[in-house]
C-alpha cells in the first residue's frame, strides 16, 4: 500500500480547492442528481402507480434482489438523498484539511447506499442485508475520529447494540417468511392476515420490534444515540437524525400492513414510543453539551414517531410522515449548525457560548427557523406536524388518549424549551465581559451555511404551504404504509378552535412559561437524575457486558484448564454419561444375569488377581508398582482368554503386554518420580468418574452377553470354517480368515511396539533431559 | 466385488496425492546439506513450491473429473484433448461408476468430490502461505506431512466402511500430530502435538469400541437372519441388515454413541473439544488453520455419510435440546442438536475472554462447529426436501467456514511472521501499519461473525433455516442469540485493527505469495457470499447422493 502524498503548493490549485472543503461540492453532484432522479419519479407515485423491479438472487432458496418504490419508500429516499447532498457539501467544509477525508467520503456514501436500499428493499433478505450494511458504515463512521477515547467504545456500544437488534430482526424476519410463506415483501403486504394469524405472530412482532428500537434508540436501547455523538458532526447531522435511525421507525411502518393494526402491535409501540418520547425531551433539558441535547430530542423524536405508527389509522399515520419531514428538515439543520459552531468556536458547550447571532448571521437565521419548526409554531412545518399529532393521540380511543395527549404535551413542552437552550443561549446571550470559547466566532464558508439554510427555509416553505406541498406526498405514503388509499388534508390553518388547536396553544404557552421560569429548577432535576435515567442504561450495557465476561471466565477456568488428565476426565465422564442414558433408557435387563452362578474357582482367582491389580495401580506411590499393577490386570485378561478358548487373543494379548511392560520400563528410566500425588478430595472426584466409567462398561458388557451372541457365533464358526475357509483347524480359520483383518491390526500393533523399543534402546539412557511431565504445564490464558 | 480397471481413474487424485508426496519428500533428499541460511530458505521454497505446484495441478484435474466447471459433452469430437477429459470425467461423480463405492469402501460420489475439493484446496492455499515464511526444519517432510494428510482427509471424504474409515482417520491425524509439534525447540509447539495425540490416541479407542459394537451388532444379525458374513463393515451393509432386522437393538445404539464420541474429537463439539484451543495456539499458525478447516472438513463429511448412511433408523427428532423423557431423545439428530447446544454456549462464551488472537479463534472455530452440527441436525427434517436443505447448508457452511478461517489465519501469521507474537495486542493499528491487510482481515472477521453480505452471513443463515424447517427451533434461538454474543468477541480484533494506535507505526510487509493466499481466500469469500448460487447448484447434486 502506498500512498501518494499531494504536494500542497500553490502550483495545484485545483487540488488545493479541492482539499480544502471544494470536494464536498464536486462529490455532492452525486446525491444531488439521485435526489432529481427520486424527484422525478414524484408524479407517478403520488398517481398512486407502485413501481417495482427485481433480480433473482439464490433461485435455491426464493430469495430475490426486489426494489420497490411506493410513497413511504421514495419520501425515505428523497430524505437520505436530499439531507444527502446538503451533508456532503458541508461535510467539505467541515472537514477542509484532513488528510483522510478520501476514506471518510468512501464511508458515506458506502452508507449511502445502504440506506438507499434498504428503504427500496422489496425483499427481506435484501431488507436485512442493507440492514446490516448500514450498522457497518455507521461504525466506520462513527469510530472515524480515531483520537478520541470516548469515540471508540461509542462506536463499539453503537454496533453491538444495534448489530444484536439486527440478529434478533433477522429471526423476527425469518419468522415473518416463514408464516407468511414469501420472503417478498410485496407479496406479504397483500398477505398480512396470513401472518397475523399464524402462531408464529407473537415471536416475529418481539424480534421486530427488538430490531427496530434498537436501531431507532428507543426506550430501554436508547443510550447509545448520545453515546455516538463522538462522531464528526456530520456523521451525527446524516446518521443520527434524518437516516439511520430512522431505519427502525421505517421498519415499522413498511411491516404495519404485515405485523400492525393488532392490540398487541397498538400497545407496545404506543407504550414504548411514549417513554421514549417523554424520557428523551426530559433528559435534553439538562445537557450543556449541544450535540447532546439535540441527541436527546431526537431519542424524543423518534419515540413520538414510533408512537404514532402504534396508534395508527391514517390519521395517527399522516401525522407520523409530516412529522417525520419536519424532524429530519430542523434536526439535520441544528445539527449542521452545532457543527459549525463547534468548528469555528472551538466548543459546543452552551455555558461556554453566547452573542454569536452577530458573529455568525446567517447561520443564526437558519438556526431560528429550525427551532421554531422544532417548537412547533406557525407558519413553521413544525406547526403543522404538531396538530396532526395532537389529532391523532385525542382520537386513539382504542388506547389510552388522555395518557398519550398528556405525553405528548410534556415532550413538547420540554422540546420547546430545549430549542430555546439551542437558540438563545448561544446566539443571543450577551456576550461575556471574557469569552470563555477558545475561539471567537465568525461566519463559516458558505459550504456550511447552505445546508442549514436551505432545511430552514424548507420547513418555512412547506409549513407555508402544507396543502400543495406536502400532502400529496403523506397521502401516497400513508397509502403505502395502510395499504389503501387515503386522504387526509394536511393544512396550516386550523379548522376553527378544535381542541388540538387549544392544546397546541396551552403547549407554547407552558413551553414559554417553561422557560423563562422552570428551566433553572428543571435543569437541577435533571441532573439529579441523570445518574439514574441516563446512566442507568448504560450501566446495565455494561453489567450485562461484564457478566457475560466472568460467566466466560469461569467456565474457561472449568473446561479449559491446560492439563490433558482434565479433558480425559470431561470426555470419559460425558461418554460415560452418554452411554448410560442409553442403556438405562433403552436396553433390556430381564435377560442379565446379574450374579456369577456357576463361576469356577480359577475364575473367581484370576478376578480377583485383576481387582488387586487395579487396586495396586490407584494406590501407588512409585511409577513402578503402578505398572506392576498394570501387568496384573494385563495378564489377567490373557488368562481369561485363555480358559475361555480364544487361544488367538491370548498370542497377541500376552506380546502386547509384554512390550507394553518392557516399553513402560525403558520410558520409567526417563521420568522423574512422582512430583505430587493427587488430594484426597481429587482422589474422589476421580474414583467416582472412574467408579462410573466401570460400571457403565459393566453394564454394558453384561447387556451384550444377556443377548443371544455367544452361543450362535460358536457353532457358525464351527460349520463354516472348512465350506468357506478350506480349513480344518478352526483356530486357524478364523486367525487368518474371519478375523483376518484383526489379526493383521495385531500383528501392525506389535510391530510399532516393536519398532518404539528398538528406538528406545538405542537411545543413550540419560541423555538430553525431555520431560513431558513437566510439558503440561497450564497455559492458559484469561 | 472386485477392483477393476475403470476405478483407477476413479481414486486419480488421491493417487497422485501419494505420488505427489513422495515426490516432495524425495527432492528433498537433494538439499539436505543445506547450512547457510541463503541455502535453507532455497530449499524451503524448493520444497514448497513443489508442493503447491503439485496441490495446484491436483486441484485443475479434480475440477475438471468433477465437471462442475465443465462437462464435455456426449457429442464432443474425439482427439486427444477430450479423450483425456473424457477419461477424466468417466471417474468423476458424474459417471455411472460412481453410484457404487468401490469395493464397498470408498465412494467417489458427489459428496466425496465436494470434500476432495475443498481439502485439496486448503491444502493448497495453506503451502502458498508459508511459501514466505521463515524456512523450517526439513521442509520436505513438513510438505509430505501435509499432503499426506490430505490424502487422509480425500479417503475420510469418501470412507463408506469401517476400516477405511479408521485407517482415514489415522492418515489424517498421525500427520498432523508431527505438524502440530513441528517446532521442536518451542515448548508451545511441542506441548501441541503431545496434547493432541494422546487426545488423538484416546478418542481413536473410543471410536474402535463403536466400530466393533457396531460390527458386532451387523454380524449377529447377519447370523440370525442367516445371510452371508460378507461386507460386515460396509455402510450399506450394516443398514440393510438393521432395516431387515427391524427394532434397532440397545447394542446398536451404543455402537452409534461411541462412534459419535470417537469422531466427536475431530469435529471439536464440546464436551470433546478440550485440546482445540491448546492446539490451536501452540501449533504453527499455517498448521491451525490447516486443521481448523481442511481436518473438520472431512470429518463433517465422513460424519455425515457414516450417520446417514449407517443409522436412519436411528435419526430421531431434534425439536428439544434438553431431554425430558427418554422418549423424545430418539436418535443421533437429538443427540448431535444437544451437543450443537453445548459447543455454541461453551465455544462462544469460552472466546469472550482471550487475549490471544489464535485462542480465541479456536474457541470461535469450536462455536462454528456448533452451527455446523446444526446442519447435520436438519436431517431429522420429515421432508426429503428440508433434510436435503440440511446437507446443503452444512456443506455450503463448510466451505464458507474453510475460506475465512484459511484468511483469518492467514491474515495472523502474516502479522507473525513480522512480529513473533500472536497475540491480540499485536494487531493494535493494523489500519495503519497495512491497510490492505487490515481491509483482508476485516472481510474474514465481518464474515466469520456473520454479517451481510459475506459468505459466512448466508452460511449461517441457511443452517438456521435448515434447522428451524427441521423443528429445531430451540437451538436456532440459542445459535441467534450465541452469534450476537459472537459478535463481541469478533469487533474487538477489529477494534485493535482500526481504533487501538500501534506502539510503533512501522509498516508490516505482505510477502506476494502469502497475499496471493489471503486475496485468494478473501475473494472466496465476497463471491461465494454475494452469489451463493455459484456453489449452491453443485452442492444440489449431492443431494440426490445422500438423500437416497
Amino acid at each position: 500500500m502506498t500512498r501518494t502524498d499531494v504536494p500542497r503548493s500553490g502550483t495545484l490549485p485545483l487540488v488545493n480547492w479541492l482539499s480544502n472543503g471544494g470536494s464536498g461540492w464536486v462529490l455532492g453532484l452525486i446525491p444531488l442528481s439521485l435526489t432529481l432522479w427520486f424527484a422525478s419519479m414524484l408524479p407517478p407515485i403520488i398517481a398512486g402507480e407502485v413501481l417495482r423491479v427485481s433480480y433473482s438472487w439464490i433461485p435455491s432458496l426464493d430469495v430475490a434482489l426486489a426494489f420497490r418504490v411506493d410513497g413511504l419508500s421514495l419520501v425515505f429516499a428523497l430524505l437520505v438523498v436530499g439531507i444527502g447532498t446538503m451533508i456532503v457539501i458541508y461535510a467539505g467544509g467541515y472537514m477542509a484539511g484532513d488528510s483522510q477525508i478520501g476514506r471518510f467520503y468512501l464511508y458515506l456514501f458506502l452508507f449511502m447506499g445502504a440506506m438507499l436500499g434498504l428503504v427500496l428493499a422489496d425483499d427481506i433478505m435484501t431488507l436485512f442485508v442493507f440492514w446490516e450494511l448500514t450498522s457497518i458504515s455507521s461504525y466506520l463512521l462513527i469510530g472515524y475520529k480515531h483520537a478520541y477515547n470516548s469515540s471508540r467504545s461509542a462506536a463499539l456500544q453503537a454496533l453491538l447494540v444495534t448489530g444484536s437488534g439486527g440478529l434478533a430482526l433477522l429471526a423476527g424476519l425469518i419468522l415473518v417468511a416463514i408464516a407468511g410463506g414469501s420472503t417478498s415483501i410485496s407479496t406479504l403486504i397483500e398477505q398480512g392476515d396470513l401472518v397475523r394469524e399464524s402462531a408464529l405472530y407473537m415471536p416475529a412482532l418481539v424480534l421486530v420490534c427488538i430490531g427496530a428500537f434498537t436501531k431507532s434508540a428507543q426506550f430501554p436501547f436508547q443510550f447509545w444515540l448520545p453515546g455516538a455523538m463522538a462522531a464528526p458532526t456530520p456523521v451525527s447531522a446524516y446518521l443520527h437524525s434524518a437516516t439511520m435511525v430512522k431505519a427502525g421507525v421505517f421498519l415499522l411502518a413498511r411491516f404495519t400492513p404485515i405485523l400492525g393494526e393488532t392490540p398487541a402491535w397498538a400497545i407496545t409501540l404506543s407504550t414504548f414510543g411514549a417513554i421514549t418520547m417523554v424520557l428523551g425531551a426530559y433528559l435534553s433539558v439538562s445537557q450543556v453539551d449541544l450535540k447532546r441535547i439535540l441527541a436527546f430530542t431526537t431519542v424524543s423524536s423518534l419515540g413520538t414517531l414510533v408512537m404514532l405508527i402504534g396508534i395508527g389509522g391514517e390519521y395517527a399515520i399522516t401525522a407520523m410522515m409530516v412529522f417525520l419531514v419536519v424532524h429530519s428538515l430542523y434536526k439535520g439543520c441544528l445539527f449542521m449548525v452545532a457543527g459549525s459552531i463547534d468548528h469555528e468556536t472551538g466548543t459546543r458547550d452552551v455555558t461556554l457560548l453566547g452573542g454569536l447571532r452577530t458573529l455568525m448571521p446567517i447561520t443564526f437565521g437558519a438556526t431560528v427557523l429550525a427551532a421554531l419548526s422544532m417548537s412547533g409554531l406557525p407558519p413553521l412545518l413544525g406547526f403543522v406536524g404538531k396538530e396532526l399529532i395532537y389529532e391523532a393521540t385525542l382520537d386513539a380511543h382504542e388506547l389510552s388518549p388522555i395518557l398519550l395527549s398528556a405525553a405528548s404535551v410534556v415532550g413538547k413542552v420540554l422540546m420547546i424549551i430545549a430549542a430555546g437552550i439551542v437558540v438563545v443561549v448561544p446566539f443571543t446571550r450577551a456576550q461575556r465581559a471574557k469569552p470563555e470559547a477558545p475561539r471567537v466566532g465568525h461566519e463559516p464558508p458558505l459550504s456550511m451555511w447552505l445546508g442549514p439554510v436551505i432545511l430552514g427555509a424548507l420547513s418555512l416553505l412547506f409549513g407555508a404551504f402544507p396543502t400543495q406541498l406536502i400532502q400529496p406526498i403523506t397521502n401516497s405514503g400513508v397509502a403505502a404504509i395502510l395499504n389503501e388509499a387515503v386522504e387526509v388534508e394536511v393544512k396550516l390553518i386550523p379548522s376553527g378552535l378544535t381542541p388540538y388547536f387549544m392544546l397546541s396553544v396551552l403547549t407554547i404557552a407552558l413551553g414559554f412559561v417553561g422557560y423563562w421560569f422552570a428551566r433553572p429548577t428543571l435543569q437541577r432535576v435533571g441532573n439529579a437524575t441523570e445518574g439514574l435515567l441516563e446512566q442507568g442504561p448504560v450501566n446495565s450495557f455494561n453489567a450485562v457486558v461484564n457478566g457475560m465476561q466472568a460467566l466466560a471466565r469461569w467456565q474457561t477456568r472449568v473446561l479449559q484448564s491446560g492439563y490433558i488428565r482434565n479433558y480425559l476426565r470431561i470426555i470419559v465422564s460425558s461418554v460415560t454419561l452418554l452411554v448410560s442414558y442409553a442403556l438405562l433408557t433403552r436396553a433390556d435387563f430381564s435377560r442379565v444375569q446379574w450374579l456369577p452362578i456357576g463361576a469356577t474357582v480359577l475364575e473367581w482367582v484370576i478376578a480377583l488377581a485383576i481387582l488387586s491389580g487395579a487396586g495396586l495401580v490407584v494406590t501407588a506411590q512409585k511409577r513402578l508398582n503402578a505398572l506392576a499393577g498394570l501387568g496384573l490386570v494385563g495378564y489377567g485378561v490373557t488368562l481369561i482368554f485363555l480358559f475361555f478358548g480364544a487361544p488367538d487373543l491370548v498370542m497377541t494379548q500376552f506380546s502386547i503386554e509384554t512390550l507394553s511392560v518392557l516399553l513402560f520400563i525403558l520410558v520409567l528410566y526417563r521420568l522423574p518420580v512422582f512430583s505430587s500425588v493427587s488430594s484426597e478430595a481429587e482422589r474422589i472426584r476421580d474414583a467416582i468418574v472412574a467408579g462410573a466409567a466401570g460400571l457403565m462398561v459393566t453394564l454394558m458388557v453384561l447387556v451384550t452377553v444377556s443377548g443371544q451372541l455367544e452361543r450362535l457365533l460358536t457353532p457358525y464358526f464351527a460349520q463354516n470354517s472348512y465350506p468357506e475357509g478350506r480349513g480344518r483347524n478352526v483356530v486357524n480359520v478364523i486367525l487368518v480368515d474371519f478375523r483376518g483383518l484383526d489379526t493383521m491390526g495385531e500383528i501392525s500393533v506389535i510391530g510399532v511396539a516393536a519398532i518404539g523399543i528398538v528406538v528406545l534402546l538405542r537411545l543413550r539412557l540419560g541423555g538430553e533431559k525431555n520431560d513431558p511431565e513437566t510439558v503440561s504445564t497450564g497455559k492458559e490464558q484469561l | 466385488m472386485q477392483f477393476a480397471l475403470t476405478d483407477v481413474p476413479r481414486i486419480l487424485p488421491e493417487i497422485l496425492l501419494l505420488v505427489l508426496a513422495l515426490l516432495v519428500l524425495g527432492s528433498d533428499v537433494f538439499e539436505r546439506w543445506a547450512n547457510t541460511d541463503a541455502a535453507r530458505t532455497e530449499q524451503h521454497r524448493a520444497s514448497a513450491s513443489l508442493a503447491a505446484l503439485g496441490l495446484g495441478m491436483i486441484l485443475i484435474i479434480a475440477l475438471i473429473q468433477s465437471g462442475y466447471v465443465y462437462r464435455l459433452p456426449d457429442d464432443a469430437p474425439i482427439n486427444f484433448l477430450t479423450n483425456i477429459v473424457r477419461n477424466l470425467q468417466n471417474g468423476g461423480p458424474a459417471s455411472e461408476l460412481a453410484t457404487t463405492p468401490i469395493l464397498g469402501a470408498f465412494a467417489t460420489d458427489d459428496l466425496t468430490m465436494i470434500g476432495r475439493l475443498v481439502v485439496i484446496a486448503a491444502a493448497f492455499l495453506t503451502v502458498l502461505l508459508t511459501y514466505d515464511a521463515r524456512p523450517t526444519a526439513n521442509p520436505g517432510e513438513f510438505y509430505t506431512l501435509i499432503i499426506g494428510s490430505t490424502l487422509g482427509m480425500c479417503l475420510m471424504a469418501g470412507s463408506s466402511e469401517l476400516i477405511m474409515t479408521f485407517l482415514a482417520i489415522e492418515l489424517t491425524s498421525i500427520p498432523l500430530y508431527v505438524l502440530a509439534g513441528y517446532f521442536r525447540n518451542d515448548r508451545q509447539s511441542t506441548e501441541a502435538g503431545m496434547k493432541y495425540f494422546l487426545f488423538g490416541a484416546m478418542s481413536s479407542g473410543i471410536l474402535l469400541y463403536g466400530m466393533s459394537l457396531t460390527y458386532g451388532y451387523a454380524a449377529t444379525a447377519a447370523v440370525t437372519q442367516g445371510s452371508t458374513g460378507n461386507n460386515l463393515t460396509q455402510f450399506e451393509r450394516i443398514r440393510e441388515l438393521v432395516a431387515q432386522a427391524g427394532e434397532p437393538t440397545v447394542l446398536l445404539t451404543l455402537g452409534m454413541l461411541f462412534l459419535i464420541a470417537g469422531i466427536g474429537y475431530k469435529v471439536t463439539v464440546v464436551p470433546f473439544h478440550g485440546w482445540s484451543p491448546d492446539v490451536y495456539q501452540g501449533a504453527p499458525t499455517p498448521i491451525t488453520a490447516f486443521i481448523a478447516t481442511a481436518s473438520k472438513v472431512a470429518s463433517f463429511i465422513l460424519l455425515f455419510r457414516l450417520l446417514t448412511t449407517t443409522f436412519p433408523v436411528l435419526t430421531g427428532a431434534a425439536d428439544v435440546i434438553i431431554p425430558v423423557e427418554a422418549s423424545t431423545f430418539t436418535g443421533w439428530t437429538s443427540l448431535l442438536a444437544l451437543l450443537a447446544f453445548l459447543t455454541l454456549i461453551v465455544g462462544n462464551l469460552a472466546a469472550l475472554p482471550q487475549t490471544n488472537a489464535k485462542r480465541l479463534l479456536a474457541y470461535s472455530s469450536i462455536a462454528h462447529a456448533g452451527f455446523l452440527l446444526m446442519g447435520l441436525v436438519a436431517w431429522s427434517a420429515s421432508l426429503a426436501m428440508d433434510r436435503e436443505a440440511g446437507i446443503a447448508s452444512l456443506l455450503y457452511y463448510l466451505v464458507a467456514y474453510t475460506v475465512m478461517n484459511l484468511g483469518v489465519f492467514g491474515v495472523l501469521y502474516v502479522v507473525d511472521q513480522h512480529t513473533r507474537s500472536d497475540e491480540i495486542s499485536v494487531l493494535n493499528g493494523l489500519a495503519r501499519r497495512n491497510l490492505g491487510l487490515a481491509v483482508l482481515f476485516t472481510i474474514f472477521v465481518f464474515s466469520l461473525a456473520g454479517i451481510p453480505p459475506l459468505s459466512g452471513f448466508f452460511a449461517k443463515f441457511y443452517v438456521f433455516m435448515a434447522a428451524w424447517q427441521a423443528g429445531a427451533e430451540w437451538l436456532v434461538i440459542v445459535g441467534l442469540i450465541t452469534t450476537i454474543i459472537s459478535l463481541y468477541y469478533y469487533l474487538r480484533l477489529l477494534r485493535a485493527v482500526f481504533i487501538v494506535p500501534p506502539d510503533t507505526d512501522a509498516p508490516i510487509p505482505t510477502p506476494r505469495w502469502m497475499a496471493t493466499s489471503l486475496v485468494l481466500s478473501a475473494l472466496l469469500v465476497i463471491v461465494l457470499g454475494l452469489f451463493p448460487n455459484i456453489i449452491l447448484t453443485i452442492i444440489d447434486n449431492v443431494q440426490a447422493v445422500a438423500g437416497r
